[in-house]
Order: C-alpha cells, then sequence, then structure tokens
C-alpha cells in the first residue's frame, strides 16, 4: 500500500534517490584525510609547545572548539528526528533520512571526544581549570564543585551522554531503514512511542553536556540556561547543513522531485525561527547577568570584554554576535520569496553555519591561559581553522558513510506522499 | 412621495451571481477556470481555508505582510526613543525627561531597553496583523448583501461558492450565470441590492438608545460627587462601611487605659519573638515600669475595664503614672539611655569560632561602610566622598573614645535598629551573628589599645 503510494507520487522516476557513487567512494579518503589534518596539527602544536607551554591548551581549545561544533550538527539532526516521530509531523517525511544519517554520525563526536575524555581522565588540564589539583587546593569554590567536577565522574558522565545519544540514533535509524524493506507501518509505530522518553533523555544528557564540555571551562561560573543556548545553536547549526545537504544532492538530480520548495520553505521557517530562538535565550542569559551586575556571574562576559568601552553598554564581542547570528539573518531571510528561493537559502545556510561556529568560539575560545583578545574573535587563528576543517571533512565523511546502501528517503513511509505534495502559502 | 415610490418599484439593482459547488476541488478548478477566461472580480467562499485558492482566483498578493513589518519597526522605534527620551533626556525644557541612575547603568543602555523593545515590537505587529486583516478585508460592516441569500449560510459548514461581482467589465447577469453552470456549478443565483429596509434595524436602535443612557450615568455620577451636599453620605452597604470592630492604634472607652489594642500578657511572647532574654534579644533589661502606659492619658476614662482584675500589671502602672506625671518625658537625654546590658549575656558561648565568625559577618555587613579595620573608611564610604556627595554621612569610628566606652548591649542594639543615617540590619543578622559582630568590635577596638602585656612572652620576640 505505502510502496503504492510511492510510485503514484507525480515525478518519482525522473530522480535518483541514492547518494552519487562519485561521492559515497570519498567517504574514507575524507574520514582519513580529516583525522590526518588534526593529528598534524596536534603534531604541530606539540612541536611548538617546546618553546611556549600555552600552545598545547590553546591546541586542546581548538580541538574542542572542532569536536563540539561537529557533536551540534548530529545532534541537531538527532533532536530533528526525534522530534518528527514525537509530533507526527508529514512535513519533512522527505527529508528525515538526511537527518537520520546526520543523526548516526554521532558516533563520529562520540570518537572526537574521546581523546578529551580520555586526557580528562587522566588528570590533564589545558582545557579544565578544576582538573588541577593546585589550582584547586587553594579554591574554596572548587573544592566545593570537586564532588561533580573531578575526571573520574568527567569521564562516566561523558561517556553516559554518548551512550543514550548512540543508542537512540541507531534504533531510529535501524527502524526506519528496516521499514524501508517491510514497508508495514509497526516500526514507525514504535518510534513514535519511543520518542518521548528519547527525547526527554536527549535534552537532559545535552544540558549537562552543554554544562560538563563549555561551561565548566569556567568552573566558577554558571547559568541554568546555558544547555538550552548550546541546543539552540546546534538546530540552527543542523537545519542549515540540512538545506546544504539537500541542495547539493539536488545539483546532482538526486531528490530533486522528493524535496520540494514547500519542504525546503518549511525548513528555511524553522530555522529562522530557531535563530529568534538563539537570540532569545542568548540576550536572556547575558541580560539577567549584566542587570544584577554580581561579579561571580559578570566573570564570563568580563572575560569576553577585556576592555573598555563597550558598544551601547554590551560587550563588543557580543554585539557582533547578536549582529552576525540575529540580526542580519532576521532582516535577511524574513521574506517568504526569499525562503522559497533556493540559491539564496544556500547562501543563509552557508552563512549560518559560520556563525554558528563563531558562537561555539565565543563560548570556548576566551579565558584560556596564554591568549586574550579585545573581541575574542581575534582569538580565531590557524589552528582553530585547521581543526574545524579536519573535523568537518571526517564528518561529511560519516554522513557518506551513513547513506552507503540506503536510500536518501524513508520511500516505504505512508506519511511521505504528503510530504512531498503538500503546498505552503 | 413620488420619488419613494418609484425607488421601490424600480428593478433592483445586481450585485452580482453566487454558484455553488459540490466540493473543494471543484471549487479550486472553477476558480482557476473563471478568472482564466477573464473574470477579474471573483471571490471564493468555503468553510475552511483551502490550499491553493489564491493561485486558483489570481489574488494579488496581500500587502499585510509589509503592514506588519511598518508596525513592527515602528514599534521598534517608539519604544527607543521613548525609553531614552525619558530616562536620559532631562534638560530646563518643558516636559523634560529625567535622568535617573538606574543599578549605575548609564542613562542610554541598549540591554534595559531591549525587553521593552521587544515586547512594543510584537504588540504593534499583532496589532497591524490584527487591524490590517480588517482594513484589507473592508471590515468592519454591518451586513454584506450575500448573507441574504438563504443557500449561502452554508458557506460556514458545508457550502463552496463562487461570486462573481457585477462591477466586472466582463459581467452580463444572463451570460455569467450560464457560464458558472456550464463549468460545474450546482446552483448558481444573482444577488440583489436590497431595495427596502436599509434603515438600521429597529432592535439596533433600541440597543444603541439604551446604550447611550447607560453611557450617561458615569460622567453624571462624577459631576453629582463633585458638587455639595448637606445629606449625609450615601452608604449602600452600611453594615460594611460600619463594622462594629476596632482598629489598630485607636481609643476605645471600653477599657480602663483607653486603648482598644491590648498589651501582651505577662509571661507571653509573639509569634516569632524568641524565648531567650530580653538582654540577649534586645541588649538592654527591661526597666521597672514598661514602655506601655508611659505618659499622660489623652482619653477620659468613662468605664471601669471589665479585664481590671485580670490585667494588674496595667493597673500598677497607671497608678505610677498618676504619681510619676510625665517625669521621663520631661529629659529626652535619659529616656535615651536604656539599662544596657554590660558583659556578653549569659546565652552566648564566648569562644574562637565565635569570635571567627563575628569577623566573617563584620567583614559582609559592617566592612563595606565601616571598612574591615572599623575606621569608617569602607568602600562606599571612599567611593561616596570620591563623588562628593553631600547627602552621605561619614560612618562612626568604632575605635574613637566614645564607641569605646559604649556597653556591649548599645554596640548590639545600634547594629540591630541602627543610628542616624545607618539602618537596622535585624531583618539581615541573626541574634546570635549581632552578638557575635560586637565580639569581634571588642577585639578590634582593643587591638588599637594593646600594650606588651597583652602579647604572649613566646611571640614577644617576633615583634619588630
Amino acid at each position: 500500500m505505502a510502496s503504492a503510494a510511492t510510485t503514484a507520487a507525480p515525478a518519482a522516476p525522473a530522480e535518483d534517490r541514492r547518494a552519487p557513487a562519485a561521492w559515497l567512494n570519498l567517504n574514507g579518503l575524507l574520514l582519513v584525510g580529516g583525522a590526518a589534518v588534526l593529528l598534524l596539527t596536534a603534531g604541530v602544536a606539540r612541536a611548538f609547545s617546546a618553546e611556549d607551554n600555552h600552545v598545547m591548551t590553546r591546541f586542546w581549545h581548538a580541538y574542542l572548539l572542532a569536536a563540539s561544533f561537529v557533536a551540534s550538527l548530529s545532534l541537531g539532526g538527532l533532536f530533528f528526528v526525534l522530534a518528527h516521530h514525537l509530533t507526527g509531523g508529514r512535513w519533512g517525511t522527505s527529508l528525515r533520512r538526511i537527518a537520520e544519517i546526520v543523526a548516526g554520525t554521532v558516533y563520529l563526536s562520540a570518537a572526537l571526544f574521546l581523546p578529551i575524555i580520555v586526557s580528562v581522565y587522566a588528570g590533564s588540564h589545558d582545557l579544565y581549570h578544576w582538573n588541577d589539583p593546585t589550582i584547586v587546593a587553594r579554591d574554596a569554590v572548587l573544592q566545593s564543585k570537586a564532588p561533580y567536577l573531578n575526571g573520574g565522574w568527567f569521564a562516566v558522565r561523558s561517556i553516559a551522554y554518548f551512550a543514550i545519544w548512540c543508542v537512540t540514533a541507531s534504533v531510529f535509524i535501524g527502524k526506519s531503514v528496516q521499514q524501508d524493506q517491510t514497508g508495514e507501518v509497526g516500526p514507525l509505530r514504535t518510534l513514535s512511542r519511543l520518542s518521548g522518553p528519547c527525547t526527554v533523555l536527549f535534552a537532559v544528557a545535552l544540558n549537562f553536556a552543554a554544562f560538563d564540555w563549555m561551561m565548566s571551562l569556567a568552573p566558577h561560573w554558571f547559568s541554568t540556561m546555558f544547555g538550552v543556548y548550546y541546543f539552540a545553536g546546534c538546530f540552527v547549526g543542523f537545519l542549515s547543513l540540512l538545506i546544504l545537504l539537500t541542495l547539493s544532492l539536488q545539483g546532482r538530480g538526486v531528490l530533486s522531485q522528493s524535496v520540494t520548495t514547500d519542504n525546503l520553505h518549511d525548513v528555511a521557517k524553522l530555522m529562522y525561527a530557531f535563530i529568534v530562538f538563539w537570540g532569545y535565550i542568548a540576550f536572556s542569559q547575558f541580560i539577567l547577568i549584566w542587570y544584577a551586575n554580581v561579579p561571580e556571574e559578570t566573570e564570563w562576559y568580563a572575560t569576553r570584554q577585556l576592555d573598555e568601552p563597550t558598544w551601547l553598554g554590551m560587550p563588543v564581542s557580543m554585539n557582533i554576535l547578536f549582529i552576525l547570528h540575529l540580526f542580519i539573518p532576521f532582516l535577511g531571510f524574513m521574506s517568504s520569496a526569499v525562503r522559497r528561493n533556493k540559491a539564496a537559502m544556500g547562501c543563509w545556510a552557508g552563512y549560518l553555519l559560520v556563525v554558528h561556529w563563531l558562537d561555539l568560539a565565543f563560548i570556548i575560545l576566551p579565558g584560556m591561559d596564554g591568549y586574550t583578545d579585545r573581541t575574542t574573535f581575534g582569538l580565531i587563528g590557524p589552528m582553530e581553522i585547521a581543526c574545524v576543517l579536519g573535523a568537518v571533512a571526517m564528518l561529511l565523511g560519516a554522513i557518506l558513510l551513513g547513506a552507503q546502501d540506503r536510500w536518501l528517503l524513508p520511500v516505504r513511509d505512508p506519511r511521505l506522499k504528503q510530504s512531498m505534495t503538500y503546498h505552503n502559502h | 412621495m413620488a420619488d419613494h415610490v418609484a425607488e421601490i418599484t424600480a428593478e433592483p439593482k445586481t450585485l452580482g451571481v453566487l454558484a455553488e459547488f459540490p466540493g473543494p476541488d471543484e471549487l479550486v478548478e472553477a476558480a482557476a477556470k473563471t478568472t482564466d477566461a477573464g473574470y477579474k472580480r471573483v471571490e471564493a467562499f468555503s468553510p475552511f481555508p483551502i490550499h491553493g485558492i489564491d493561485a486558483a482566483l489570481k489574488a494579488k498578493k496581500t500587502i499585510l505582510p509589509w503592514i506588519v513589518f511598518a508596525c513592527g519597526l515602528k514599534g521598534c522605534i517608539v519604544a527607543q526613543l521613548m525609553q531614552h527620551y525619558m530616562n536620559a533626556a532631562e534638560g530646563p525644557w518643558m516636559f523634560a525627561g529625567y535622568a535617573y541612575r538606574i543599578s549605575g547603568k548609564p542613562y542610554i543602555s541598549l540591554p534595559s531597553s531591549i525587553p521593552v523593545t521587544f515586547e512594543l515590537i510584537v504588540l504593534l505587529s499583532a496589532f497591524g496583523a490584527f487591524f490590517g486583516m480588517w482594513a484589507l478585508n473592508g471590515l468592519p460592516r454591518l451586513s454584506n448583501p450575500l448573507f441574504r441569500d438563504e443557500r449561502f449560510k452554508t458557506a460556514t459548514s458545508h457550502g463552496f461558492f463562487l461570486w462573481i461581482d457585477a462591477k466586472d467589465g466582463k459581467f452580463s447577469e444572463g451570460g455569467s450565470t450560464e457560464y458558472l453552470t456550464g463549468i460545474g456549478a450546482t446552483s448558481c443565483e444573482p444577488v440583489h441590492e436590497e431595495v427596502t429596509g436599509r434603515d438600521v434595524p429597529g432592535l439596533l436602535l433600541s440597543v444603541g438608545v439604551v446604550g447611550a443612557a447607560i453611557a450617561l450615568v458615569p460622567p453624571m455620577w462624577v459631576a453629582a460627587a463633585s458638587g455639595q451636599s448637606s445629606l449625609p453620605r450615601i452608604s449602600i452597604w452600611w453594615c460594611m462601611d460600619y463594622q462594629p470592630k476596632f482598629k489598630a492604634q485607636t481609643t476605645s472607652t471600653i477599657f480602663a487605659d483607653g486603648r482598644a489594642m491590648r498589651a501582651a500578657l505577662p509571661g507571653t511572647i509573639a509569634r516569632g519573638d524568641s524565648l531567650e532574654s530580653p538582654e540577649y534579644n534586645r541588649g538592654y533589661s527591661d526597666p521597672a515600669p514598661s514602655v506601655a502606659g508611659a505618659g499622660p492619658r489623652k482619653t477620659p476614662i468613662n468605664f471601669v475595664s471589665l479585664l481590671q482584675q485580670d490585667d494588674t500589671a496595667d493597673a500598677d502602672n497607671n497608678a505610677a503614672d498618676e504619681d510619676g506625671g510625665g517625669a521621663a518625658a520631661a529629659d529626652p537625654a535619659a529616656a535615651d539611655e536604656k539599662a544596657w546590658v554590660t558583659e556578653f549575656p549569659e546565652e552566648l558561648e564566648i569562644t574562637a569560632e565565635l569570635m571567627d565568625r563575628g569577623e566573617l559577618q563584620f567583614n559582609i555587613y559592617c566592612g563595606a561602610c565601616h571598612g574591615l579595620g572599623g575606621d569608617g573608611d569602607g568602600l562606599i564610604t571612599k567611593r561616596a566622598m570620591a563623588l562628593q556627595q553631600g547627602t552621605w554621612v561619614t560612618p562612626t569610628s568604632i575605635h574613637s573614645p566614645d564607641v569605646r566606652q559604649q556597653p556591649v548591649g548599645k554596640l548590639y542594639e545600634t547594629i540591630s535598629i541602627g543610628r542616624r543615617r545607618m539602618p537596622g540590619y535585624a531583618q539581615q543578622i541573626a541574634v546570635k551573628d549581632r552578638w557575635a559582630i560586637v565580639l569581634y568590635m571588642r577585639a578590634l577596638q582593643r587591638s588599637r589599645q594593646a600594650s606588651i602585656e597583652d602579647v604572649p612572652a613566646e611571640q614577644r620576640v617576633n615583634l619588630p
């Protein structure tokens, strides 16, 4: 029945529904090449660390930035899949498989985080001051936080987060692919039931992961909405990646009929909503701290604003981020004409991926030992760029690996027809 | 008269043709055909929004988004200008703003104005969307001629209609009806302009008249209330206006002391009070005559207190008053001097921990103004001096001879209820901590008066 619906879809035969073979062959090259870039950067940093012992600190921050960026995209994909099953949404069914493949790269994120987890467990404090016994010994606040912030418990938690995400992603991809073969709706019903509890687990893990990996870089500081802040960025990043992947596939004649302009228009709308959501969360976090003006909270923003004067009362780096991450895209694709224009949305998606990375750089880079910059974005150097390029190459490799031997859309999902034929106005 | 008759008998003007179609798909198809055929003033009616009907009707793209955008932009600008004008634009001109420094932030500070700006953008955008939609739809209007068509009522439940307006250049009553029937209309009929009954309906008129009359009541009430009258005030709920009860701090003729409020019985404490001695809680012991009942009586006693037998303490005080007659009030300085506690109360165990606690609390609460050494040179004081704030009273140094001589009870009371411009800290600092601060202050005071004998013998070698 479901397959009949698919074949009955208006222009199904004119398109290809698998990733281009030429691309699929690249996955090994991308994975190995990306890993080589990361290792090479680490090697160069190690070589220079003899002269300046802060270089390794800098490398670890650059590496954490790259790993968090890649993880944010995978997690955004996982959320897209979970949210779809949770709400029973039909509009994105034709995009769900691509999201599933991106969610599957959470295994790559786990692999990228493994060096961090192992080194923190082994006592490295290049990243986290709370792991340095000499600092903790003379810091009453860190002593009181030591039962939570310590190497062993950090490693256990991080492994637990990835366990949750990897199992969730495997179940949701596995059942979905299984449904491709059988065409039965049973697996979809199961996923729909699982999506609620899985979303709760996903959200708790994401929240605490943001606390552990990024917030604890400034171990005195705390913000209860920090997890939501990271999540908002994650989803914007993923939707941008989704648009870019879909458009590049369509450029090769893949999914050119199944993914309609209306599908992409809806993704653009969701992306627009999440840009505003990001602005709302980022500003809420800022204004509460700004207004109360309590030193233990302002510390974090003070690190990102090392010099007077501020612009209009806000740190310069914060202003730059708001302009890039909120105001420019807010006005830029407010119009539905822009949102329905594939070329324009491709540009905005690429732009937002870069800006999402800048947002993470704003979170992660300032405050590392030995480096300061007035606007914090000056901290971005060749090492940060090399790390992110390596990690993104590995991400693309992992995506292509996930696309191996799979349809790029859930071909026998009964909701597919609706997803391909509805119209937005 | 002749004109009137002619108007009624004239052929009614045709407004357009209304055609019904069996379902949404047929309606979209018919709309597309009709507009393709050259009709321009075509409108569709359906019980629910139909995807694709806008394209089929070749409807012009709505300008509503631009209205909303303009309103949002207006909200943004108005909010910014309003806040900066009100909070930063102070000057000698009329209707000037009031430059008011809040939390030490700049007068014009963008972050603090963002929430209001955001709200105003949302509010005006919503207004723009809602009222803009009304205006573009020609609302509000009392009635639409289409409502007189009986079948048209099903447009809210299951009817799908297409309407060709008579103002359309291609319109002709016969031709258009024929055309619509030809493309699948199940029924098609013209709608005429109403020839009679164009006056406002009687019911609506009555409602309007009654409403207008009721609307006159508030202004009349205000007018009546602003006049003068020798009559007593009209009391609608008499029993609520005149309740048989006493209010706090008023007089009563029932009790011997003339007060409506009763003093607590000896041996009882109020809820929230502690069971410790008054010396511990207040820093001074109770003088023989209680404060209650002091001073000359202001109200005559007309009745004997019903509670006189139980209230012996009160009666004693009254007797004492009649003898002493307000001598205490004559000497305010003497009245200020209470029976201060001169030694630390027995509830307090003097330990090194208490001293440490006192240091901590002193540094937190007192040090900001008095300075960590108690010299009256805290950070706030220094800042106030730097800013030359005329209203700032320099805190007293705890090392001044006057303060050194004060008994511990008086120091304790000063912390509790304040002195001069210093506020009381009873709300912030617990009783025991206040005593701990007094203890620490004693240590600080002694540190400035120390002699070589105070230093332990084994430590003296370390002195320079």
